[in-house]
């Protein structure tokens, strides 16, 4: 950095910017480095989430497949709460031959996921719901597992990941320098082999980056439940397009199964006329096999007499995903949602989703992003090297004040339009803005100061 | 190898408890089969789980090696384990072991008989019949009291007051 040491006028005005882009870069980091490494890791797994329950938990999920015959979704009902007493709330057909089938048992200590064969109707096993090896990654992941609240972290680290790809991309931006914008310097030994190595993968994953942290956001505790709440708040929470003339509860489709994002709050309708009596499993399962519903749907099971099954898919084909609520006593669909349905915001927002999760190109969907976590780790230890080997012994090396503070103007009015549209990391823009202020005022640039 | 006490202790309640309509115990060489129950079955069930009391009065260890039923198609031995919160039931495809001297209960969510193809379901009140195959005593034949839905126990009452029996 000793051509920042005695620059020209105009040289010192882009040398500020410049220190500057690079302060905020480096505060970026490390507040987020932590939930990135921890994100890539979790997310990198959680891509083959499929994959890894299916091998995890094979014992469970699989069975020898006996015949081409397979017991009624009624015995295997009866067989599951023989063993686990409650009531039956869920039923998931296996898939593809050889797989079990997995009926949710609400209980007084929980609901329960019972395994069963289709073949002689023996249960497998049981264990709580949502305990799998990949729901484990996935509450990992949204931080859900450690409570509540820290979820909302992630939200943060969302936001600070853009501002870093975007003042990342201004510190890479070529200067005229002989190498490391497309090509490596030095050795391991040196900083500038660092950096590098940070700038150039960084160029790669960059773009990768900011839409993994834009599509998250829909999950998000603050941003990601009030644009649901708006996208899907009319029409009973059902997106627009969607013809919603049936009677309707006051439970949601949250609440019964995981469904897709713009469903959420949707709400679920009501068999209109109760009548004698329900149809049985058998024959809802037979109607929705009718009506095409991807293999590996899963079926809600009415609860309440006005109840209703629900069939709902959300396949790795995004146009497959289905929601179809039949008339528990005539087995008559009452709606009938497909992604095809959604306006076009929700359809992008779906497709985001998919995309994030890894689904919607197949194989080549989990590679790439997979590689991308690994780009996101490789990062991080080049960052925190390259900050290691330029840090001054016993200090922070915080990257130096720019002599001209106007320049930070610009930045900040740039930060305010993303604080505004994300308001939870807008705020902690703001708290991380009042302690860079207290530091350099009461701190001074002593302890802080680097090269 | 406590639960096995407190299995052994149930058992060994169960034995000494008068518990009135129930199937007799039976006895052949160093084993006695008592406290044989089921439940009822639900509409639609495939199958159907077999509970009862091993005690090994011998000084030589023996091995319930497999079983059958005239009601059932089919009769296998069930293993249950549980390894943290995930159950697993199993058959075990060696058998069951009765060791010289202790009583082996199977009972409803440990380890039990399964029933397979049940041609007719059992119904409350019904007595089902099982043949058991031991490696060292041979068969024997054993009545299982058809209780209700949720029978926990032979007699289909509530789990014994330990008290009671004073």
């Amino acid at each position: 950095m000793t051509t920042l040491s005695r620059p020209s006028r105009p040289a010192r005005a882009a040398g500020d910017l410049y220190r500057a882009v690079w302060r905020w870069h480096f505060y970026a980091g490390l507040l987020v480095l932590p939930f990135l490494i921890s994100l890539s890791l979790s997310g990198g797994a959680y891509l083959f989430k499929d994959e890894i329950d299916g091998w995890y938990h094979s014992d469970l999920k699989h069975v020898a497949q006996m015949s081409d015959v397979t017991i009624s979704p009624d015995a295997i009902l009866a067989s599951a709460q023989e063993v686990v007493p409650g009531t039956a709330v869920k039923f998931t057909p296996p898939a593809k031959a050889g797989d079990t089938a997995e009926v949710t048992i609400a209980t007084d200590r929980g609901r329960m996921a019972v395994y069963v064969s289709p073949y002689d109707g023996l249960v497998q096993g049981v264990m709580p719901d949502r305990t799998t090896l990949s729901w484990t990654i996935r509450q990992l992941h949204s931080l859900k597992y450690f409570g509540p609240y820290a979820r909302y972290a992630i939200e943060i680290a969302a936001g600070w990941s853009v501002l870093l790809v975007a003042t990342g991309l201004f510190l890479w931006w070529p200067r005229g320098q002989k190498g490391g914008v497309l090509s490596v310097r030095g050795t391991p030994q040196r900083r500038v082999f660092w950096r590098d190595l940070h700038a150039v993968t960084g160029l790669v994953a960059g773009g990768f980056i900011v839409f993994l942290a834009v599509t998250g956001m829909p999950w998000s505790g603050v941003w990601g439940a009030n644009v649901n709440e708006w996208a899907n708040g009319s029409n009973f929470g059902y997106p627009s397009g969607v013809r919603v003339d049936v009677p309707m509860s006051d439970r949601k489709l949250n609440d019964i199964a995981q469904t897709s994002w713009s469903l959420e709050h949707a709400r679920i309708p009501e068999s209109p006329n109760v009548g004698a009596s329900s149809i049985t499993l058998e024959q809802a399962v037979a109607a929705f096999d009718r009506m095409g519903l991807a293999p590996g749907y899963a079926v809600s099971l009415p609860v309440t007499p006005d109840g209703v099954f629900t069939g709902s898919v959300y396949p790795d084909d995004l146009s497959r995903q289905r929601v179809v609520h039949l008339d528990q006593y005539s087995g008559k669909p009452l709606l009938d949602m497909s992604y095809g349905d959604y306006g076009p915001g929700g359809r992008a927002l779906e497709w985001g989703i998919n995309t994030h999760l890894g689904q919607t190109y197949g194989l080549a969907n989990q590679i790439v992003l997979l590689a991308v976590c690994m780009a996101i780790i490789l990062m991080s230890v080049a960052a925190a090297a390259m900050w290691w080997k330029r840090r001054p012994a016993g200090r922070l090396g915080v990257p130096p004040m720019p002599q001209n503070r106007r320049v930070f103007r610009g930045l900040i009015a740039m930060l305010a339009l993303g604080g505004v549209i994300f308001p939870l990391v807008g705020l902690s823009l703001i708290v991380m803005l009042s302690l860079d202020f207290c530091v350099t005022r009461w701190g001074g640039n002593r302890g802080i100061a680097a090269t | 190898m406590q639960t096995h006490t407190i299995s052994a202790i149930l058992g060994a309640l169960l034995l000494a408890l008068p518990l009135g309509s129930q199937a007799q115990p039976v006895t052949q060489g160093d084993l006695t089969v008592s406290d044989g129950f089921m439940r009822a079955m639900p509409p639609n069930a495939p199958v159907a789980g077999g509970y009862l009391t091993i005690t090994n009065n011998g000084t030589a260890d023996d091995r319930l090696v497999s079983a059958s039923s005239p009601e059932a198609g089919e009769v296998q031995v069930h293993e249950m384990t549980m390894n943290g919160d995930v159950m697993k039931m199993r058959e075990l495809p060696d058998g069951l072991p009765i060791p010289a001297g202790q009583t082996v209960t199977l009972t409803p969510g440990g380890n039990h008989l399964m029933f397979l193809k049940v041609a007719t379901p059992f119904t409350e009140g019904q007595t089902a019949h099982a043949t058991l195959v031991f490696q060292n005593a041979g068969q024997l034949e054993v009545p299982l009291a058809v209780g209700p839905m949720n029978a926990r126990k032979a007699g289909g009452r509530a789990p014994a007051d330990p008290h009671a029996g004073h």
